[in-house]
């Protein structure tokens, strides 16, 4: 990867990370 | 700056075989750049699967643990405490699209040539962490049992593990002042991986009359065979 490659692969599994908490909530809420 | 015709042909050139990847790298090849980049974007969606689908492990289990820390459903007992379908699905369905997302997310990451060993320890630890979490911490009212702590902390101990290669690999980062880690070979590159312990002989040398000398074992010149009578 180059710097640039790693500096977005970090920012997106950050915020993919924090998202997905709210998908899942929102999943887990759906599947009731 | 380039004189006469050639030019443009030479940007073309220079534009196929590489690109520039910024940040002070050197060029890299587009078609392994585009790769790159779209195993990265593919990661990303697996990271929000993997993150999702824990979250609706740890609502179901939340859930469970709310009731008793314990639910079971069919079978000719009765049961306290019948596992709701709700429950059923959402840890059932979370354990499965959390390990489908997660293998999505450490899969393509490492197809775009990154870290392998560090995020996969983080998901570790947050899935074990999540979990033991929950398993102490229970929600307020619930009774608090001892197998709450015999799972949860063994659980949080998991999770620390998973922490282990990100804070070495951080600590190495800072060591080096932010630098990559330089890629050297094995020993060095020059010290082969398997040496023989003898020397090895020479090749297509010339027959060695033997010698006699301090060190030459004795060897017997006659090999005498006692008589068979004696026998």
């Amino acid at each position: 990867m180059t710097k640039i490659q790693t500096m977005a692969w970090a920012l997106l599994t950050a915020v993919g990370g924090v998202g997905g908490i709210f998908a899942g909530m929102a999943l887990a809420n759906a599947l009731k | 700056m380039m004189f006469g015709g050639s030019s443009e042909l030479t940007d073309d050139l220079t534009s196929v075989t590489a690109v520039a990847a910024g940040g002070g790298d050197p060029p890299v090849d587009p078609v392994e750049n585009r790769r790159r980049w779209f195993a990265i974007a593919g990661a990303t969606a697996g990271i929000v699967g993997f993150s999702a689908f824990l979250t609706t492990l740890y609502t179901g289990m939340r859930h469970v643990e709310a009731g008793g820390g314990f639910c079971a459903s069919g079978g000719p007992y009765v049961i306290a405490h019948q596992c709701t379908a709700a429950d059923t699905r959402q840890v059932f369905i979370g354990v499965i699209g959390m390990l489908i997302f997660g293998g999505l997310f450490v899969g393509l990451t490492a197809y775009a040539d990154g870290p392998v060993l560090v995020p996969s320890g983080l998901l570790w630890a947050a899935l074990f962490g999540s979990l033991g979490a929950g398993f102490v911490f229970l929600p307020k009212g619930t009774q608090s049992g001892s197998s709450n702590y015999g799972v949860g902390i063994p659980f949080l101990l998991m999770a620390a593990a998973g922490l282990w290669p990100a804070i070495t690999s951080g600590l190495a980062w800072l060591r080096r002042g932010g630098e990559p880690e330089p890629e050297t070979p094995a020993f060095g590159g020059n010290i082969p991986l398997v040496r023989a312990a003898v020397e090895a002989p020479a090749m297509n040398a010339p027959p060695s009359a033997p010698s006699a000398g301090p060190n030459k074992p004795v060897v017997p010149k006659r090999l005498v065979i006692p008589p068979k009578d004696g026998l």
